[in-house]
């Protein structure tokens, strides 16, 4: 595409910035062999944000073979200039259209972004539709967290990458080189681990990557020219989580808990400050202060970086961090507000959802932190949880009147999200929360609590439940909810519901009878074909004990 | 302004004139982290790079003349600031570095104008209002100054109809004169 048509594009859309691809660190073609596009079915903000789409950047483009691109979904200015001037969907980095990369590699971090992958293949040229694509279009491979479903999935993509992408996409290339055709590469992928070929594969294993403390980290990642919601260095000191609460699926596919040497996790953030320029670290974990040398961690990384101006960010505190050990450590991180996530204050159902955060100790947390100075607290509720009386959510507004009246934070928002029963989960075969409810939970929780109330966009909750837990048969709903119009599912002001129940009455499928499907009467669930670490017997398990607490209390 | 800075002034084209003011201006701070210069930082709990830029430049425009001055510690060293120099992204040059002692006026204090260059697509129909100075009026392009009135220096498109821009580039910024500064 010539300079002045770009620019008058560039002209005519908002934050332009995002399609330049003129950042610091973009990715260079040096006459590789191939050329791998990689994607990402969010807004360029987002995508960027993303620790593991820059990760995959750093292991395809350390392949000799292989040069890389990045490829963002458009928004919606964007997609309509480029429908109206049938232009291509196009990399950042070279502008060369999708279609002409020998690989796409599409990171999939949520069910709500499948309608943006189909739009970027249908812009590029290509079926949205494995099946209607031929055997001279580029295969379409998809990574990230929503391949532990690959039923649905696998409908867009010709194969995906399940679980950690460190130890199979080197693998999973070299196939590549070695194959004559897009047939004879997907056959030869279907036999490694951790590989799950749409149509041919029958099961996959996650296999955990026992190397972690050397595993790629994207050090000299294309540095972003427009403010990002994380705008930062990215280091995960540690994978994995030594909890095992009921509704968590990353504990699950991340397990077994593993964690980086301080050593090198000074390493990594030095590179990374050197190659970026960037004046946030964030030590990224499910629960960074599991970090047994974590205090050691925070000392080394204060000391080389306070004269940079960079400061240390940790996205996960526990209650307790506030008065044990770790609470001297506090003052090296930059204050933000305090975030816990205790799901409910109902003992009752913290012990159903086998989550153990303990209301004292969060009012502690509360305490401390505002000796120190902070007055901002945000607090993650779930609602709809199983046996989930109204009682249970009562509670909630006596929690927070508790904080108010017993500490200082006197800002305090209350986050809502509704309990979805995911894949690999112990609770994955419980049924989830009625909308009506859950709405009538929410209004009763809006008038109890004092303070801010983010509540739940429940219709969005719907199509993310059902698609999450969804099967193969229902790739032609999400086709149809694409040409109804459904873009950007997960960003409220985009998010059209009628577009996905059009979708739904096309083929002849109810969308509640979806919602509310009793995977418990089935014997196979639509992602066995995937196994975990942990295995289905102890998540059948851990889902029998969950039945005996819920049964104790009705009497059932 | 009491700190000892470097001011440098620096050239935006295409594709980095599709980026923001506030972006540009983070990008340079990454610059010379990356170089690690030795910048002042802010007092308080969630200190900053000290530094100050002129008016932002509207999207879309091309300059040779932006500046921006950081507050420093102690004079970067060549190594540093070749480093910096070189570490742009597409679309942003540095043109100059230089190191400004304490005590002497901060480079909002000496601008008085800017000079445009701007490509046109049909001849002038009026003379643009003071405060802007049209200089030079050639086939397909006009030179004008715009200097400071009440403080501010406005854009080009107050004083002439934008819709015939087909590129405006800033050329270079108007300084005090030394007489008159004394
Ligand atoms: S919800 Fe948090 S604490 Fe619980 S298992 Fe998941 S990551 Fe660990």
């Amino acid at each position: 595409m010539k300079k002045e048509k770009l620019g008058k594009i560039f002209a005519a859309v908002q934050t332009p910035g995002r399609y330049t691809g003129s950042e610091y660190n973009a990715y260079k073609y040096k006459n590789e062999r191939f050329r791998f596009l990689l994607c990402y079915p969010d807004d360029y903000k987002i995508g960027m944000s993303s620790l593991g789409y820059h990760t995959v950047g750093k292991i395809v483009s350390s392949h000799i073979d292989f040069a890389v691109e990045r490829c963002f979904a458009p928004a919606p200015d964007m997609e309509k200039i480029m429908r109206e001037e049938k232009i291509s969907l196009f990399s950042l980095e070279s502008k060369t259209p999708a279609d002409k990369f020998d690989l796409l590699g599409f990171s999939v971090h949520h069910e709500l972004s499948f309608t943006n992958m189909l739009n970027m293949l249908d812009l590029a040229g290509l079926h949205p539709m494995r099946a209607q694509r031929s055997h001279k279009d580029p295969p379409v491979i998809a990574g990230g967290p929503a391949t532990v479903n690959p039923a649905l999935l696998g409908e867009f993509a010709d194969l995906m990458v399940v679980g950690e992408g460190e130890g199979i996409i080197p693998g999973l290339l070299d196939r590549f080189t070695s194959s004559g055709s897009k047939e004879e590469f997907l056959a030869s992928a279907a036999e490694l681990e951790g590989v799950f070929v749409s149509g041919k594969s029958s099961s996959v294993r996650i296999t955990p990557y026992l190397k972690f403390d050397d595993s790629y980290v994207p050090c000299g990642q294309p540095v972003p020219c427009v403010s990002i919601p994380h705008d930062r260095i990215n280091i995960e000191i540690s994978r994995g989580c030594r909890g095992s609460c009921r509704f968590c699926q990353a504990s699950v596919i991340y397990a077994p808990y593993r964690q980086k040497t301080p050593e090198r996790i000074l390493d990594i953030a030095s590179a990374s400050v050197a190659s970026t320029g960037c004046d946030e670290i964030a030590l990224t974990s499910l629960s960074a202060t599991d970090h047994e040398n974590i205090i050691e961690i925070m000392d080394d990384m204060h000391y080389a970086f306070r004269d940079l101006g960079v400061s240390v960010v940790m996205p996960s505190l526990r209650p307790e961090d506030f008065s044990g050990k770790f609470a001297s450590g506090l003052s090296r991180i930059r204050r933000g507000g305090l975030t816990f996530a205790p799901e409910t204050p109902s003992q009752r159902l913290k012990k159903i959802i086998n989550k153990n955060i303990d209301n004292e100790k969060i009012l502690e947390a509360a305490r401390q932190a505002s000796l120190r100075g902070w007055r901002k607290m945000k607090l993650y509720f779930m609602i709809g949880l199983p046996s989930e009386t109204m009682e249970d959510i009562e509670e909630i507004g006596r929690f927070i009147s508790r904080i108010k009246s017993e500490t200082e934070m006197k800002n305090i928002t209350v986050s809502l999200s509704a309990f979805n029963p995911q894949p690999h989960t112990p609770l994955q075969w419980v049924i989830p929360g009625d909308p009506e409810v859950l709405a009538e939970k929410e209004r009763r929780i809006k008038k109890i609590v004092r303070g801010t109330v983010k509540g739940i966009d429940i219709q969005s909750h719907i199509i993310s439940s059902i698609l999450c837990r969804g099967d193969s048969g229902l790739g032609n709903v999400v086709y149809e909810a694409f040409r109804e119009g459904a873009r950007f599912d997960q960003w409220g002001e985009h998010f059209d519901y009628s577009a996905w129940e059009r979708a739904f009455n096309k083929d002849g499928k109810d969308i509640m009878e979806y919602y509310f499907r009793d995977f418990s009467r089935l014997k196979e669930l639509p992602w066995d074909s995937v196994e975990t670490v942990a295995g289905k017997d102890y998540l059948e398990k851990s889902y029998r004990i969950v039945l005996k607490l819920i049964g104790e209390r009705t009497g059932v | 302004m009491s700190d000892l800075r470097a001011r440098i002034r620096y050239s935006k084209e295409y594709p980095s004139v599709y980026i923001g003011h506030l972006d540009t201006v983070r990008e340079l701070e990454r610059s010379m982290r990356r170089a690690a210069w030795p910048f002042k930082l802010t007092s308080g709990f969630n200190p900053r790079v000290k530094m100050s830029s002129i008016p932002p430049l509207s999207l879309g425009y091309l300059s040779y003349a932006e500046y921006l001055e950081v507050s420093l510690n102690s004079i970067p060293g060549d190594c540093q600031i070749g480093e910096f120099e070189t570490s742009q992204p597409e679309g942003l040059e540095i043109i100059s570095v230089e190191i400004i002692y304490p005590g002497e006026e901060s480079i909002n204090d000496i601008i008085e104008g800017y000079r445009y260059r701007i490509e046109i697509s049909q001849p002038l129909e009026t003379k643009p209002d003071n405060p802007a100075v049209l200089r030079e009026e050639g086939k397909g392009f006009l030179v004008i100054d715009i200097l400071k009135k009440d403080g501010n220096i406005k854009n080009p498109a107050k004083f002439i109809d934008q819709r015939i821009f087909k590129k405006v580039v800033k050329t270079e910024c108007i300084f005090k004169s030394k007489e008159k500064k004394q």
